[in-house]
């Protein structure tokens, strides 16, 4: 994961609200990049860590459009919605699809840097999420088919006598396992282990929103 | 006292009579000279008749022959008054003929004044003999004279063949020249009645029948013959008097009934007469004499110069005045009136005359504002209610330019607290937001444009520019929001047209709205509304809105225009009821029609500026 600023992606149509838009964004000490449509956005976004602010209200993709693609795309990028004039069938419609906020066109510069600030922190929060949960799986990769059949049955909560039992081995070579899996993931303690194997999905349910990998 | 002593006066009587009348009627009304002719010949055969009983009552000679002579004197007088009367009456007479008959009597009268006549001679007889006394039927008897005939006295006869030629003649030229019938037939009857008067006493004098002299009463008959000739007109004019009052009560009445007030304008002697209700339309009392000035201090002062220069161009080109115009009341009201009238000129061509009709209309004035207020004011509900169809888009259109200035001023306070404080990017600021304020300021005034209250006011203008372009950019956002694809294509060089620009916005935004209401169904690609301006022929503009909808069901195409017809869940029918309103008041045809491919076509035409279209 690179170090750079997170970037506050602005997308509307009206020239002259996305200069303004973008100047006010700059002058509070943010990185900003503006784009004139929701497919031009889609099209040059990157994977730039930051989140959106869309204009509700475009012509060819609105911003409803343009958060279903993101969806589909799989991007966990928070849009912040931007709209003339809220009617509340589209705005329902917008929380339903996970918008991070959703503010007229005219809402004070406070609630609007809180709304960007708080969608930053919740980019930055999932993108760590993230990268554990990559780390994680780097060093679970490592294992032996033989270690992670032990790991499971340990984050069940097994005694090493089941677990030896029911794998078919002896009980000193369980321990043996054990051993060699806490080295390779670095972890101390059986409970840190257990809350590991259920973030790495190694249960039954993984975390819905997993990306699939770039 | 016998039936003679009763009759003869009893004729004398009734030429008395016919005399007096014909006198009185003489007196007052034409033909005057005939009439008093024919009264001079009455009074004359009524003394005829007297002298004709004294004739024979008498047995004295001195008697008979003063009698004899006034007699002679008397048919004299009364040929030529007839003679006279035929001249005048039938105006067809022969001057020779006329002149002959007084000159021939004249000759056998000399006889009845020769001197040293022994008594009893003159025109009549060359020598008196006697009386004898004849027995009549009804036990009456009478005198008659006997003498030896006197040959002059042919002269009297030919007179009197002379009169009877006379009024013949003169009969048949006034029938010939197609003249009354009647009078014709008259003047015969008289002529027919004078030959009888003349071979009556003819054959008394020559001694071949023995009655009375009866002239006074076949000249009764002659009298009479006239006098139903004379006094038919009379009766026809009785009956045309009658006529004229029934006529007169009718054109009252209808007059009354229409609210009409009659008038006619003397020109040359500026003077108007008026009904009692012209007159009470205007104010004016019963007696007071009206002329041009006066009635022109009635009008309403805005309207002087309107009905004076009508006046004058009836005067000088259709000669039929039209003209509406104003009055100031007294107490301060206003009244409309309509004023049609028709000029009458001299043979010269000269305006003489003027009569025509004036009528109360302040009441249809009064409507007529009224409706068009209501028009106007559905117009405006109407406008209102399409406004509010395009209000989030408004709205949405109002916030981009509000909202970048709001982003602009707080971005300035950041920039203004850094030090130094970057000047560039702060005058980019300002212009930023210069700008934007001009956007809101235009959505704003576009808007209140359509909604500000005014009246019909058509002028020159541009389609393109005064009415397609404004139109086209409120709905814009609407149709952004709605993704319709919205096109303009107007050709170059469109002439101008005559028109109400806010109106015809109107007329054209409605259409547009239905057109996007028309597409929403369709897939978001297929969405499409296209506005099209182009000359339609050489004296129309044509203004096209063509969508890409489903079309209109061919049963319902027809009725899209009325009232309360509509086809929209939650519509109301209106718009484009208001739009035909507004398209006709300019000139202006309005339709419908179905594409050959998709979707249909309204359109609308418009009469060119430089054509003087209806107002």
């Amino acid at each position: 994961m690179s170090d750079a600023p997170p970037i506050v992606h602005v997308v509307d149509d009206d020239a002259s609200f996305l200069v303004a838009l973008a100047r006010l964004l700059r002058a509070a000490g943010y990185s900003v990049r503006t784009f004139a449509s929701a497919a031009e956005f889609l099209a040059q976004r990157g994977d730039a860590a930051g989140c959106v602010i869309a204009d509700l209200q475009m012509p060819g993709m609105d911003g409803l459009d343009l958060e279903q693609a993101l969806l589909r795309e799989g991007s966990g990028l928070p849009v912040i919605f931007l709209t003339g004039e809220g009617d509340i069938p589209t705005t329902v419609r917008a929380m339903r699809q996970g918008a991070e906020d959703f503010l007229t066109k005219t809402a004070p510069k406070e609630d609007l840097l809180a709304a960007v600030d708080r969608a930053l922190a919740r980019d930055a929060r999932q993108r760590a999420e993230t990268a554990r949960f990559r780390a994680m799986r780097t060093r679970l990769d490592t294992l032996t088919p033989r270690e992670l059949a032990v790991l499971r049955q340990v984050a069940e909560g097994r005694l090493n006598k089941q677990i030896a039992a029911d794998l078919g081995i002896g009980e000193r070579m369980v321990k043996l396992h054990r051993t060699a899996i806490t080295a390779k993931l670095q972890v101390r303690s059986v409970a840190e282990l257990t809350r590991l194997v259920q973030a790495a999905g190694l249960c039954d349910e993984g975390p819905p929103d997993f990306p699939k990998g770039k | 006292m016998n039936w003679i002593t009763v009759t003869w006066p009893m004729v004398a009587a009734a030429c008395l009579t016919l005399g007096l009348i014909e006198l009185g009627i003489g007196l007052a009304q034409p033909p005057r000279a005939a009439r008093l002719l024919f009264a001079l010949s009455a009074f004359t055969v009524a003394c005829i008749a007297g002298l004709e009983l004294t004739l024979m009552q008498t047995d004295v000679l001195a008697d008979w022959w003063r009698a004899m002579r006034l007699l002679d004197i008397a048919v004299g007088v009364m040929l030529l008054s007839l003679t006279a009367f035929i001249w005048v009456y039938f105006g067809t007479g022969r001057k020779s003929l006329a002149l002959a008959v007084p000159v021939l009597y004249a000759i056998g009268l000399a006889f009845d004044y020769l001197p040293e006549a022994p008594p009893g001679s003159g025109m009549t007889f060359q020598r008196f003999i006697g009386f004898r006394t004849v027995e009549t039927f009804g036990g009456a008897s009478f005198r008659v004279a006997e003498g030896v005939s006197n040959p002059w006295n042919l002269f009297a006869y030919l007179a009197v063949l002379g009169l009877i030629l006379f009024v013949a003649d003169a009969s048949l030229r006034l029938r010939r020249r197609g003249g009354r019938g009647r009078t014709a037939l008259v003047g015969v009857t008289v002529a027919v009645f004078l030959a009888l008067a003349g071979l009556q006493s003819a054959l008394i004098e020559i001694g071949i029948i023995n009655t009375p002299y009866m002239i006074s009463w076949i000249y009764l008959a002659v009298l009479m013959a006239m006098a139903s000739e004379l006094n038919a007109d009379v009766l026809v004019a009785a009956r045309l008097a009658g006529q004229l009052r029934e006529s007169e009560r009718r054109m009252d009445l209808a007059s009354a009934a229409a609210n009409l007030g009659l008038w006619v304008w003397d020109i040359r002697r500026d003077s108007i007469w008026a009904t009692r209700r012209a007159r009470a339309l205007f104010g004016l009392s019963d007696s007071e004499p009206i002329t041009f000035p006066r009635f022109l201090s009635t009008l309403h002062p805005e309207d002087r110069d309107t009905v004076g220069r009508a006046v004058d161009q009836a005067f000088v080109g259709s000669g039929s005045l039209d003209v509406e115009y104003r009055l100031s009341l007294p107490d301060g009201q206003t009244r409309w009136i309509a004023s049609r009238g028709q000029v009458e000129c001299d043979t010269n061509g000269k305006p003489v005359l003027m009569r025509g009709v004036v009528v109360d209309i302040s009441a249809r004035r009064a409507a007529e504002v009224e409706l068009h207020e209501l028009r106007t004011e559905l117009a405006r509900a109407s406008c209102v209610s399409m406004l509010g169809q395009l209000a989030s888009a408004l709205a949405h259109e109002l916030s981009q330019p509000l909202g970048a200035i709001l982003r602009n001023t707080e971005a300035a306070e950041l920039f203004i607290e850094r030090d130094p404080p970057d000047l560039d990017e702060l005058r980019a600021i300002l212009a930023d937001i210069r700008h934007d304020d001009q956007r809101a300021v235009d959505v704003i005034e576009r808007m209140r444009a359509l909604l500000k209250r005014r009246h019909f006011a058509p002028q020159a203008l541009s389609l393109s520019g005064e009415v397609l372009e404004p139109v086209i950019a409120l709905a814009q956002s609407d149709a952004s929001a709605r993704q319709v694809r919205l096109e303009m294509q107007a050709a170059a060089a469109l002439p101008a047209v005559m028109g109400d620009p806010v109106l015809l916005q109107q007329v054209l935004l409605n259409l547009v709205l239905n057109a996007m209401d028309a597409v929403a169904d369709r897939p978001a690609d297929r969405r499409r509304v296209r506005v099209c301006a182009r000359r339609h022929g050489e004296r129309e503009v044509e203004v096209a809105v063509t969508d890409s909808g489903p079309g209109i069901p061919a049963d319902q195409i027809g009725r899209l225009f009325e009232p309360f017809f509509t086809t929209k869940q939650t519509g109301m029918g209106i718009g484009l009821s208001i739009s035909r309103t507004l398209v006709e008041a300019h000139g202006g045809r309005i339709w419908a029609e179905n594409n050959a491919g998709e979707g249909a076509t309204f359109r609308f035409t418009l009469p060119l500026a430089g054509d003087a279209g209806p107002p």
